[in-house]
């Protein structure tokens, strides 16, 4: 049992008639007031590198990857010390979480410009204008079946009166603080220090997705502290040392119940990988339930004897099935259609590039690369040297949990199985379309790669004199600094990381005031949904502030995007125009510079995407301009908008 | 008297007490940041911790996972509740503050009700004393200052680099049912700038204007069907320094 349930259930046998209690001991914060003082010292070496981005200067580079080393080393390397207190711990788990959130917010300050985010934004102007949490998303298909970001994001604004690009601000800062502390009481107690739980929070930081995907007004980072909540709760049902029969089980129940109910409105995968997780974990209570029975007859030992108790019941099988019900309730309910739209295609998409890649149909992705984006030598050798100690570390983290000291423990043996599907999210990058599911898929696998990392490094040898103890602890850091680094450099496009000039198909790097002011324009004078369309970048503004809705896809087997790539406007075009009901066209000039850095210029699946040698033609795009029956209704130098009423009329 | 009654929960009054003021902020409309300040805990944290108290009685989990489950029981109340809300009225502020401070009232009862028959509940407090001396509160201060800095110099950042991109937007848009009317306008989005207007239809100028606009300014203007209606199409020309700048062209049908 871990000394927090030791504190919460010793309590209440204290004597009632015993002499003056002791006063409490004060919390001991250790060095951590100090490292908050660095950590955001790195936040203005950040800041500073990301306005120098902005004006294309040399220093833009060495001041913001030297931030994000001047957050992260010192309080990790406080982590590894032997001396700091668990509160101290915990103070940097926090800490650490906060700054990095910071890093993302650095980014943009003054607004939204993640294709995620924007989706999110429009979502919830949406139900704030029309009370509706469940409408059509036309950026991303899974935010209209999953609005718990949304509703919380709205509530708050129209409470607080605020606006939403704030209250989003907000709510993700504050579920990143309460991730942190969920997840290091987590790793505390599955694995009795609070030690291995600060390395497993820094371990935890250096998924791919951490930094920014997970730091975005999206719904997904909302549903990882209801996730880590679900495990808090799981973790306490399934304890079977410490209660009292029918000791709040009640509380336990209803409290898990809420958390599944929440989760599963809030975000698919996650609810799926979490019930799936849970059902990981009862297996393995009831597999080793099964072979001790087996042998022997004997009666439960070890730091886990609990499993005298049924563990689809009294431990991590009612949760799941809790949130299986709820998860599938919902499904069948109200997000059948878009969640089957959303992940299948991702899923389906990932799996097709894999028999390609085995059959040898078609040549694999290489790794750190695509479209026109290429990492420098130095990102590249950062990138693997953060992949092959983890790659080491897997195994021995297995060994350790099946054979080990205190093995065998379940939840040990379920969180390193979770562990070994690292290197498979690996080989997913090395096709186009894998890249985006191992992206996903890096936030679920970093909890068991946390913990098995946590264990494994709080067990090394750390005797010997504090010269010793120092000199392992800075290697240790540095190691832990690349793995994060690299991590960062795995899981984020070269063009992305910092904000910069403008881009050709370069998402954030692609936003820029003229879209803005086109949005700006068709919230204003264009009749709200009208069907558009638009590249990629401006899609999720027009979408988002301008309160369009996007068509992208095929009709009658014709991809959309050919009324922009066609160089002269044709009947095929005017078909295209007319039957899926296209209401405007906004055309930006500036596709013509260069070749999409994201490797399409409107949507994944356009024809020739990934493989452009030559930017989009001049003359496609001039076309417009000379069509009868369009209508250049907006000109801002950069972008036009065309009102096609008059052509299909005709 | 109760038992339930007899015992005090200075939690769940304060938690109460909130929605109450809450209550009273918005029946005020104060607006600004102090009514953001009074309600956003309503939303971010106290009805989360209502149900927290409701769910699990004192000393029956560590004060951090109370922290924990009061946020997260939010989102459920927010998420859960606006989602049953929205089925009976549309959420906007009022029903999210009726919705919000039910969730708060209801859930603190029952864990009163519990407290009352919770065995557990005469516990005396394990919970850890602030560190001692300022020190430690000020580091916290002055890192929370610093990172608040260095937002504003990203923001800075933002800002410098958006006004390197002088630019200006045309635009002209029939009127819905305006029989022709076509409603037009030049949005400034650098410095201080001037631009010449041509209005042209039927191949002849109707109108020339001199626009002089301070940053972010918009001109904006009504043509009506007299001037629009002159030929098949309506071109808005702008011109800066006198060089073609932007342009724009309807198709105007015929009446």
């Amino acid at each position: 049992m871990s000394s927090l349930d030791a504190t919460a259930r010793t309590a209440p046998r204290t004597q009632p008639g015993s002499r003056r209690p002791r006063r409490p001991p004060r919390l001991s914060l250790g060095l951590a007031p100090l490292l908050a003082l660095v950590a955001a010292t790195g936040l203005l070496m950040v800041a500073f590198g990301n306005n120098a981005a902005r004006l294309d200067l040399r220093e833009a580079q060495p001041l913001f990857w030297g931030g994000l080393i001047v957050v992260y080393a010192p309080i990790v390397l406080r982590l590894f010390s032997v001396s700091a207190s668990r509160e101290e711990r915990m103070a940097l788990a926090v800490m650490l979480g906060g700054a990095l959130y910071v890093v993302k917010v650095l980014y943009e300050p003054t607004g939204f410009t993640l294709h995620d985010e924007l989706a999110t934004w429009r979502q919830t102007s949406d139900l704030i204008l029309s009370g509706q949490p469940l409408s059509e998303n036309p950026i991303v298909t899974g935010y209209a079946g999953f609005p718990g970001l949304e509703l919380f994001t709205a509530a708050l604004s129209q409470l607080g009166d605020l606006r939403i690009f704030l209250s989003g601000t907000i709510v993700i800062g504050l579920a990143r603080l309460t991730l942190m502390a969920a997840l290091f009481l987590f790793l505390e107690r599955a694995a009795g220090s609070s030690r291995a739980a600060g390395i497993g929070v820094a371990l935890y930081a250096c998924n791919p997705s951490f930094l920014y995907f997970d730091s975005q007004f999206g719904y997904e980072s909302l549903a990882l502290v209801i996730a880590a909540a679900l495990l808090l709760a799981t973790l306490r049902w399934s304890d079977p040392t410490g209660a009292e029969p029918g000791w709040n089980a009640a509380g336990l129940v209803v409290a898990m119940g809420l958390l599944s109910a929440t989760l599963a409105v809030t975000h698919h995968m996650t609810s799926y990988a979490m019930a799936g997780f849970l059902g990981l974990w009862a297996l393995t209570i009831a597999v080793g339930d099964a072979r001790r029975s087996r042998r022997a007859g004997g009666g439960p030992s070890g730091p886990w004897p609990a499993v005298a108790r049924d563990p689809w019941v009294y431990g991590p099988g009612l949760p799941a099935f809790l949130l299986a019900l709820a998860a599938g309730g919902w499904f069948v309910l109200e997000a059948s259609h878009v969640t089957t739209a959303e992940l299948g295609g991702v899923f389906k998409e990932a799996v097709e590039s894999i028999i390609h890649l085995i059959t040898g149909d078609s040549g694999s992705k290489t790794l750190f690369q695509s479209a026109g984006q290429t990492n420098t030598m130095a990102a590249r050798i950062l990138g693997v040297a953060s992949i092959v100690p983890l790659l080491i570390m897997i195994p021995l983290g297995l060994l350790r949990t099946w054979r080990g000291k205190d093995a065998p423990n379940p939840l040990w043996r379920a969180l390193a199985i979770i562990a070994l599907f690292y290197p498979l999210t690996m080989l997913l990058r090395f096709t186009q379309a894998g890249t985006e599911t191992s992206q996903r898929a890096s936030e679920f696998v970093f909890l068991g790669i946390a913990f098995v990392g946590g264990l494994l490094l709080d067990e090394l040898p750390w005797r010997g004199d504090r010269a010793r103890r120092l000199r392992l602890g800075l290697a240790l850091t540095a190691l832990t600094t690349v793995i994060f680094l690299g991590g960062f450099i795995v899981g984020e496009s070269p063009v992305t990381r910092q904000p910069g000039s403008f881009l050709v198909g370069g998402e954030t790097r692609a936003i820029t005031p003229q879209g803005v002011a086109a949005a700006q324009f068709a919230a204003e004078r264009l009749p709200a949904g009208s069907r558009v369309l638009v590249d990629r970048p401006n899609s999720t503004l027009v979408s988002s502030y301008g309160h369009l809705d996007r068509v992208s896809g095929s009709i009658e087997g014709i991809s959309v995007s050919r009324v922009f790539t066609s160089e002269r406007f044709d009947a095929i075009d005017q078909r295209v125009i007319s039957n899926d009901a296209i209401d405007y066209i906004v055309v930006d000039r500036r596709l013509t510079r260069e070749t999409p850095a994201g490797g399409f210029y409107f949507e994944s699946t356009e024809p020739g995407a990934n493989s452009y040698e030559e930017p989009l033609g001049v003359a496609s795009l001039r076309k417009f301009n000379h069509v009868q029956g369009l209508s250049r209704v907006f000109d801002n130098g950069a972008i036009a908008i065309y009102d096609t009423s008059g052509l299909r009329s005709k | 008297m109760s038992r339930a009654r007899g015992i005090r929960s200075p939690d769940l009054a304060a938690a109460c007490g909130l929605a109450v003021v809450g209550l009273l902020v918005s029946m005020a409309s104060l607006g600004g940041w102090l009514q953001a300040v009074v309600l956003a805990p309503l939303v971010l944290a106290v009805p989360g911790y209502a149900i927290a108290a409701a769910l699990f009685p004192p000393w029956t989990i560590e004060r951090a996972d109370r922290v924990i489950y009061s946020f997260v029981f939010s989102i459920g109340a927010a998420a859960l509740g606006g989602l049953a809300l929205q089925t009976v009225v549309d959420p906007d502020r009022g029903a999210w503050l009726a919705l919000l401070a039910l969730i708060t009232f209801g859930a603190s009862a029952v864990a009163q009700s519990r407290r009352a028959v919770s065995p557990i509940q005469h516990a005396p407090g394990q919970s850890s004393r602030l560190p001692a001396g300022p020190h430690w509160a000020v580091a916290f201060l002055a890192a929370l200052a610093i990172a608040g800095g260095a937002i504003a110099i990203a923001a800075g950042g933002v800002h410098e680099q958006q006004s390197h991109r002088r630019f200006a937007s045309l635009w002209a848009v029939p009127v819905p049912g305006g029989g022709g009317t076509v409603e037009a306008g030049v949005w400034n989005h650098g410095g201080p700038a001037s631009y010449t207007l041509e209005v042209r239809s039927g191949g002849t100028t109707i109108e020339k204007l001199r626009l002089r606009l301070s940053p972010s300014q918009q001109w904006r203007a009504t043509l009506g069907p007299e001037v629009s209606s002159r030929g098949p199409a309506l071109l808005l020309a702008l011109y800066h320094d006198s060089t073609p700048y932007r342009s724009v062209e309807l198709n105007i049908e015929e009446p």
